[in-house]
C-alpha cells in the first residue's frame, strides 16, 4: 500500500465515516422520531401526569378535584401505617432475594460454567421456571405452602420430620421471606446465565498463569474470578433488587387484593389504593416507588463504574 | 480486564426505562383518563320511556365478571334466547376476571363504548359507578316489577332506580349435613353456646369443625359478616365505622374479636395462612364440617367430588334474642349505561333477564339465587338453601365499606387475634388504620 493511500485512509478515519447518500443529520434524526413518540406517549407523558395527580385529591372518576400540595406525600410518610408496612416488606423482600439469588446463582454458575452437554442441560432446567408466568407460579405455591396438606409440610412429614409444621404465608414475621423464596426459585436460572456469561469472559490464560504460579482452585477463585466477576455481580444484584420491588404478580397471586399485611409490598399497595378510588394518593405512592427504583439504578451505575475501575 | 460483550452498564436511556417500568402503576393511573376535568359521561336527567319491542335491533355489549359454575355457557344460552326473540338484536358478552373487574372496570366503562349493560359489586364499586354518573334511571320501566321490591331499595337514589341486583348469595358457613347428623345435631344452633357445643362435638370425632381461608383475600372476610351481625348495636355498623360514629375499639367489636379467639381451636391448623383452595379440599373430602365462605362455594365443593347434602349456617354470637340468623348479599347489580347509543336494545335485554324463564336458566345454570320473582330452583343445593330467603337475615355488613382497605383492616384485626395478639391491641391497630384512611379520604 502506497504512503499516499495509507494517509488518505488515516485521514478518512479521523474525519469519521463518509456521509451516506441520505445526507444531513436531520434526515437521520427522523429515524428516532417513532421511538421518541412512543416513549414520550407511554412513559414520559404518563409520568408527568402522575406528578400532577400526586398533588391532587382526585378519586379517579369525578369531574372535580383539588390541588392539595404535598399533603399526600406528608400523609404517606407520617400517617400511613399501611404504606410504611409495605415499604418495610419491600426492603425485606429485596434484601432476601438479592442475597439468596446472587449467592445461589453464583455457586451454580461456577459449577455449570463449562460448556459440556450436561451443564447446558442443567442450565436449561434451572432456567425453566423463569419462563413461567408469575401468576401460575404463585398459584402453584399456594398449594406448596398450604399449612394443612401442602407439599412442603408433606415433604417434611415424609422424610420423618413429623414435628416440623410450617405456616409460610400465615407467619407475621417470616411470610415475606417465604415469598422471597419463591421469587428466588423462579429467577435464579436467569441469574445463573448472566454469571455463566460473565465467567466465560474471563480469559483462561489468567487461570493458567495462576496455576503455574501454584495457586489453588480456591485462591484462583478469590484472586482471579472474584475481581473479574464483580461487574456481573453488581448487574445481578441490581436486576434482582428491581425484580424484588416489582414482585407484584407473585404477591397478588399468593395473597390476592388486598394482600395480607405480612406480604403487602409497595407495588401491591399502589394497586389497592388505586382500586380504592384514591388515584391522587396512589399517584403519590407511585412517585415514591419510582424514585426508589431510580435511586437503585443510579447507585448501580456508580457501583459498576467503581468495580470496573478496581478490576 | 476482560471485555464484556454483555454490557452490564445501565445507560441513562435504560435508567429512564427502568423508572418507567417501575412506575407502571403511574402509567396505569395516568392513562386512567385523559383529563379529570373532562368527565365523559353525563347521566340523563329523566327516566327514559319503556323500551319499544318493535325497535329492538341494535348491538349491545354486556360487561360482567364470571359467576357460578358454567363460566360463559349459561349466559350464552340466555343471549341466544334473546337474539331469537329479537332477530335484529345482538349481544356481545365481555367477561372480565372479578379481581380485574373490581380494579379497573370503572375506567373501562368511562372511557370506552363497552358495557351498554354492566354489572357492579355492591359497596365501593357501585358507589363509585353512581358517583361517576354511569347509570341510566330505570324508574318506571315495567320490568322493575318482575324483581322482588325489597331488594331494590339499596340501589335507588334520589327517586331514581339506578341498579338492579340480580344475584342473591348467602354469605354464611357451608356445612356438611351428614357430619351434623353424625354428631346428633338435627337442628341448627341459634346461640353462641350452642354453636361452640356443636364445634366441640365435631372436633371430638376427629373432624375439623371450621375450614377458614384466613390467608385468602377474597374469602377471609366473609366470616366477619356473621360474627358482627348480632353483636353490633346497629345494622349499618361498618358504615358508621367508616364515618367515625362507631369505633373498632368499641366494646361490641372487642367482644367479636374475643369470640374469634374462642373459635380458634375449631379452625384448621394455621388457618390464617390458608388459601381457599386447600379449605375447599378439606371440606369436600369430609375432613372439615363447615367452610367459612359462602354458598357460592357449594358448586365448587361439588366439582371436587362432594356428594353429601349441604346447607348454610351462621354462628349466632349471642345467647338470647338474636336479631339475625344469617347473612345474604346482593350482587351482580345490573345497570344500563347512561351514554349507551342503544338504550332500547339494552332495556329490552334487561327486560329479558327479568323474565322467570331466563332468570331460572341463569340461577340453575350458575348455581345462584336470583332476585327475580317466582323462579323455580331445580338444582338440589339451590332448593335446599332457598329456605333462607324467608328467614331473618342481614344484608352483608362487609360491603357497607366503600373502602376495601377499611374492610380489610377489620378482618386483619381478627387474623391478628387468632395469631395471638390481644383483642384490645388488635382493635386499636384496626382503628388506627381506619383513622389514617379517613384522613387520606378527607385530604
Amino acid at each position: 500500500m502506497s504512503k499516499l493511500t495509507f494517509e488518505r485512509i488515516a485521514s478518512q478515519q479521523r474525519r469519521g465515516p463518509r456521509r451516506s447518500s441520505l445526507g444531513s443529520g436531520w434526515k437521520l434524526a427522523l429515524f428516532f422520531v417513532p421511538a421518541v413518540l412512543v416513549y414520550g406517549f407511554l412513559v414520559i407523558y404518563p409520568t408527568l401526569r402522575a406528578f400532577q395527580y400526586s398533588i391532587t385529591n382526585w378519586n379517579g372518576y369525578s369531574s372535580n378535584y383539588n390541588y392539595i400540595g404535598f399533603t399526600n406525600f406528608r400523609l404517606l410518610f407520617t400517617e400511613d401505617g399501611l404504606f410504611t408496612n409495605a415499604l418495610n416488606n419491600s426492603v425485606k423482600l429485596m434484601v432476601a432475594v438479592v442475597i439468596v439469588e446472587t449467592i445461589v446463582a453464583f455457586g451454580l454458575a461456577v459449577l455449570l460454567s463449562n460448556n459440556i452437554r450436561s451443564s447446558r442441560v442443567v442450565r436449561s432446567v434451572i432456567f425453566f421456571p423463569a419462563i413461567l408466568s408469575a401468576v401460575s407460579v404463585a398459584f402453584a405455591f399456594t398449594f406448596v405452602y398450604a399449612p394443612d396438606g401442602g407439599l412442603l409440610n408433606t415433604f417434611f412429614h415424609d422424610i420423618g420430620l413429623t414435628s416440623v409444621h410450617l405456616d409460610p404465608l400465615g407467619s407475621n414475621r417470616y411470610a415475606i421471606y417465604w415469598v422471597a423464596g419463591v421469587q428466588a426459585w423462579q429467577y435464579v436460572g436467569e441469574m445463573v446465565l448472566l454469571f455463566v456469561a460473565g465467567l466465560q469472559q474471563i480469559p483462561l490464560e489468567l487461570y493458567e498463569a495462576a496455576s503455574i504460579d501454584g495457586a489453588s482452585r480456591l485462591r484462583q477463585l478469590r484472586h482471579v474470578t472474584r475481581p473479574l466477576i464483580m461487574p456481573t455481580v453488581v448487574l445481578v444484584a441490581t436486576f434482582t433488587m428491581i425484580q424484588a420491588f416489582q414482585a407484584f404478580q407473585l404477591v397478588y397471586g399468593l395473597s390476592g387484593n388486598p394482600p395480607a399485611s405480612n406480604v403487602d409490598i409497595l407495588s401491591t399497595r399502589i394497586l389497592t389504593t388505586f382500586a380504592d378510588s384514591k388515584l391522587g394518593y396512589a399517584a403519590a405512592e407511585s412517585i415514591v416507588f419510582m424514585l426508589i427504583i431510580g435511586t437503585i439504578a443510579i447507585l448501580q451505575r456508580r457501583l459498576l463504574r467503581a468495580t470496573r475501575g478496581a478490576s | 480486564m476482560p471485555h464484556f460483550e454483555l454490557d452490564p452498564v445501565i445507560s441513562r436511556r435504560s435508567l429512564l426505562g427502568l423508572m418507567g417500568a417501575g412506575g407502571i402503576s403511574v402509567v396505569a393511573a395516568a392513562c386512567g383518563s385523559s383529563s379529570p376535568k373532562s368527565a365523559s359521561v353525563s347521566p340523563k336527567s329523566s327516566a327514559p320511556a319503556a323500551f319499544d319491542p318493535s325497535k329492538v335491533n341494535g348491538t349491545i355489549d354486556l360487561a360482567r365478571w364470571p359467576v357460578g359454575s358454567s363460566s360463559t355457557g349459561t349466559m350464552a344460552k340466555i343471549i341466544a334466547g334473546f337474539e331469537a326473540k329479537y332477530p335484529g338484536a345482538k349481544v356481545t358478552d365481555t367477561v372480565t376476571a372479578s379481581a380485574e373487574y373490581q380494579s379497573t372496570e370503572l375506567t373501562v366503562l368511562r372511557n370506552s363504548s363497552a358495557g351498554d349493560i354492566f354489572t357492579a359489586f355492591r359497596g365501593g364499586q357501585f358507589t363509585s359507578f353512581v358517583d361517576a354518573g354511569l347509570y341510566m334511571d330505570l324508574s318506571g320501566q315495567p320490568f322493575i316489577n318482575n324483581f322482588q321490591s325489597k331488594y331494590l331499595t339499596s340501589f335507588a337514589s334520589g327517586g331514581k332506580q339506578l341498579g338492579i341486583p340480580y344475584l342473591l348469595l348467602f354469605l354464611m358457613f357451608v356445612y356438611n349435613e351428614s357430619i351434623f347428623e353424625k354428631v346428633g345435631e338435627t337442628t341448627l344452633p341459634t346461640t353462641w353456646d350452642g354453636f361452640l357445643s356443636l364445634c366441640d362435638k365435631i372436633k371430638s370425632k376427629g373432624i375439623t369443625p371450621i375450614a377458614w381461608p384466613g390467608g385468602d383475600a377474597n374469602n377471609r372476610a366473609q366470616i366477619m359478616n356473621s360474627m358482627v351481625m348480632n353483636n353490633a348495636p346497629v345494622p349499618d355498623m361498618f358504615a358508621e365505622i367508616q364515618t367515625g360514629k362507631l369505633k373498632a375499639t368499641d366494646a361490641w367489636f372487642i367482644k367479636t374479636l374475643k369470640q374469634f379467639v374462642e373459635l380458634k381451636p375449631y379452625f384448621e391448623p394455621d388457618s390464617t395462612g390458608t388459601a381457599v383452595g386447600p379449605c375447599l379440599e378439606l371440606f369436600a373430602s369430609g375432613k372439615a364440617a363447615m367452610l367459612a365462605t359462602g354458598d357460592y362455594d357449594i358448586a365448587a365443593a361439588r366439582s371436587l367430588g362432594a356428594t353429601f347434602p349441604m346447607g348454610v349456617v351462621s354462628p349466632v354470637t349471642v345467647n338470647s334474642n338474636p336479631k339475625y340468623l344469617g347473612v345474604y348479599n346482593l350482587t351482580y347489580i345490573l345497570g344500563v349505561k347512561a351514554s349507551t347509543s342503544e338504550p332500547n336494545t339494552a332495556l329490552a335485554f334487561l327486560d329479558y333477564l327479568s323474565l322467570r324463564g331466563p332468570a331460572g336458566t341463569f340461577a340453575n345454570g350458575e348455581d345462584d339465587h336470583v332476585t327475580v320473582k317466582n323462579v323455580d330452583y331445580t338444582k338440589r343445593d339451590l332448593a335446599a338453601t332457598a329456605l333462607w330467603l324467608n328467614k331473618p337475615t342481614i344484608l352483608a355488613p362487609n360491603y357497607q365499606f366503600d373502602s376495601v382497605e377499611m374492610g380489610d383492616a377489620m378482618i386483619q384485626a381478627a387474623i391478628a387475634v387468632v395469631n395471638g395478639t390481644s383483642p384490645e391491641a388488635a382493635a386499636a391497630a384496626a382503628q388506627k388504620t381506619i383513622d389514617q384512611l379517613r384522613a387520606q379520604a378527607a385530604a
